[in-house]
């Protein structure tokens, strides 16, 4: 039994919106082990950005417990970086802020990770979208911390370059021993990268069900075509549309 | 390209000038309301050189510096805590605002029953043009940095009290130089107030009494001079954006 990661625990949300009050979480309880990547799916609007920015501290439950095992760190759906810094010096910040002291060597490690060899010096407004949320992908990982959670960090970009970048998390995911929780409303993307998918749903939102992904590692996109994930993606689905 | 775009910049000016010098040679205006271009480009090289108007220049220089640096010195900090903290915000902005709506000329008797028409009385006039309006826009640049980019440093581990000077200021930082430079515009028009209305020195000083003495081509190569000043000074804004703030996103 591999020991626990992150516990949230019967976590609601309410919320007074237009002055009526609202329940964005009903009684939420969701674990990860040490080294699982979760995914969490549901509907715009279910209140899994909600769970995450509680998750990540960065949001206070109205009732309910948050246990992490380990420091939280967190990809935003937007990339975020310090555009005064370059490249290097950004993840350089970040790996001062996981209390080493950093060498270029260290930082250059990171930008070749997430493959941006070449524009280590370069300016944050001269990259593309995809190139920025590589740079914050390689900010987080830097961060030393044990769970990144990820908050449809793929959704902005362009097919081509989500699957680029599924295909990197994998990579670095399978390398590293960091626990993820993704929330996205991608299906094929829970299912590619994540080892157990539970499904979200909405007013309130609760976590209805979560599917196990007992599909081997190392995987890659072709996965995408096989029976194993056809019939999980079919089951996903069809708890998407119950709820 | 880059460069006839930057050349271009001077067709206005050749334009104006030709209007004027056509004006003046048509015979459409008197000498005495609009002097020729050549008699005013007469007046500016004699104001120089006979009449030690550099004197007055650097007079006038000299009380913008201090006063735009008073006001700057006050706005900025102030400026923070209002961008920054609702409470603060809730707390100053009516005043500020009450105050701002308030024209500085209608302040101005009242200042020089108060200090007199010496130095400090022009710091202060200078000081209620710019500190004023430059609080508030200093509050709105530092309350545009992104909400997001808080968090994520946050996440990353930047803790709440060095939040302001390792991501706030420095993502502000290009919106203040630019809040600065409007401002200094400001600071100008305040002095030149000053001292058109009490002074024995200074820019403004020399184009009253040249009026006085109906010497027109004074009162406009003075202006020229005020407005060549000008350009200068924002080209300096201009190199520090250029040179420290390379890397802001352009909308």
């Amino acid at each position: 039994m591999q020991e626990l990661s992150l516990r949230l625990q019967g976590v609601t949300k309410n919320y007074v919106l237009d002055g009526k009050p609202f329940v964005a979480l009903d009684s939420v309880s969701l674990e990860a082990k040490k080294g699982e990547f979760v995914a969490i799916v549901g509907p715009s609007g279910c209140g899994k950005s909600t769970l995450l920015r509680i998750a990540a501290g960065l949001e206070h439950a109205s009732s309910g417990g948050v246990i992490l095992e380990e420091r939280a760190s967190m990809l935003f759906q937007a990339p975020q970086l310090f555009p005064w810094l370059s490249v290097c010096k950004n993840i350089e910040f970040s790996l001062m802020l996981g209390e080493k002291t950093p060498t270029e060597d260290q930082a250059y490690f990171f930008v070749q990770q997430v493959g941006l060899e070449g524009f280590e010096n370069a300016v944050v407004k001269n990259l593309s979208g995809g190139m920025k949320q590589r740079l914050s992908l390689a900010m987080v990982l830097a961060n030393d911390s044990g769970i990144i959670l990820m908050d449809e960090p793929f959704s902005s970009l362009d097919a081509q370059t989500r699957e680029a970048m599924h295909e990197l998390v994998l990579q670095i995911f399978e390398k590293n021993n960091k626990t993820c929780i993704l929330v996205t409303h991608d299906v094929e993307e829970a299912l590619l990268l994540a080892d157990k998918v539970c499904v979200m749903s909405s007013k309130p939102g609760r976590i209805s069900d979560c599917v196990k992904v007992n599909l081997p590692r190392p995987r890659n996109a072709s996965l995408k075509l096989s029976d194993e994930f056809l019939a999980l993606k079919r089951q996903v689905y069809s708890l998407l549309k119950e709820k | 390209m880059r460069h006839l775009l930057r050349l271009s910049g001077f067709a206005p000016f050749i334009a104006v000038l030709l209007l004027w010098a056509l004006a003046v040679a048509a015979g459409a205006v008197k000498p005495f309301f609009l002097p020729s271009p050549v008699a005013v480009a007469q007046a500016i090289f004699d104001l120089f050189f006979k009449y030690a108007f550099w004197q007055d220049v650097l007079v006038t220089m000299l009380r913008v510096s201090v006063g735009f640096a008073i006001s700057a010195v006050f706005a900025l900090p102030i400026g923070f805590a209002m961008g920054l903290n609702t409470a603060a915000k809730a707390f100053l902005e009516p005043f500020i605002d009450f105050i701002r709506y308030t024209p500085t000329p209608a302040y101005v008797p009242l200042f020089i029953l108060w200090f007199g028409v010496g130095e400090l009385e022009k710091t202060v006039i200078i000081f209620s043009v710019v500190f004023f309006q430059l609080v508030l826009m200093v509050a709105s640049s530092v309350s545009l940095v992104p909400r997001e980019i808080r968090e994520f440093a946050t996440v990353l581990g930047v803790k709440k009290k060095s939040l302001f000077l390792e991501v706030i200021l420095p993502h502000a930082s290009p919106r203040i130089l630019s809040d600065l430079r409007i401002s200094m515009g400001w600071a100008w028009s305040g002095i030149m107030l000053a001292e058109i209305v009490g002074s024995n020195s200074g820019i403004g000083y020399v184009i009253i009494q040249s009026q006085r003495l109906l010497l027109t081509q004074n009162v406009i190569a003075a202006i020229i001079v005020v407005g060549i000043i000008g350009v200068a000074i924002d080209s300096c804004f201009r190199w520090v954006d250029a040179n420290y703030f390379y890397w802001k996103e352009v909308a």
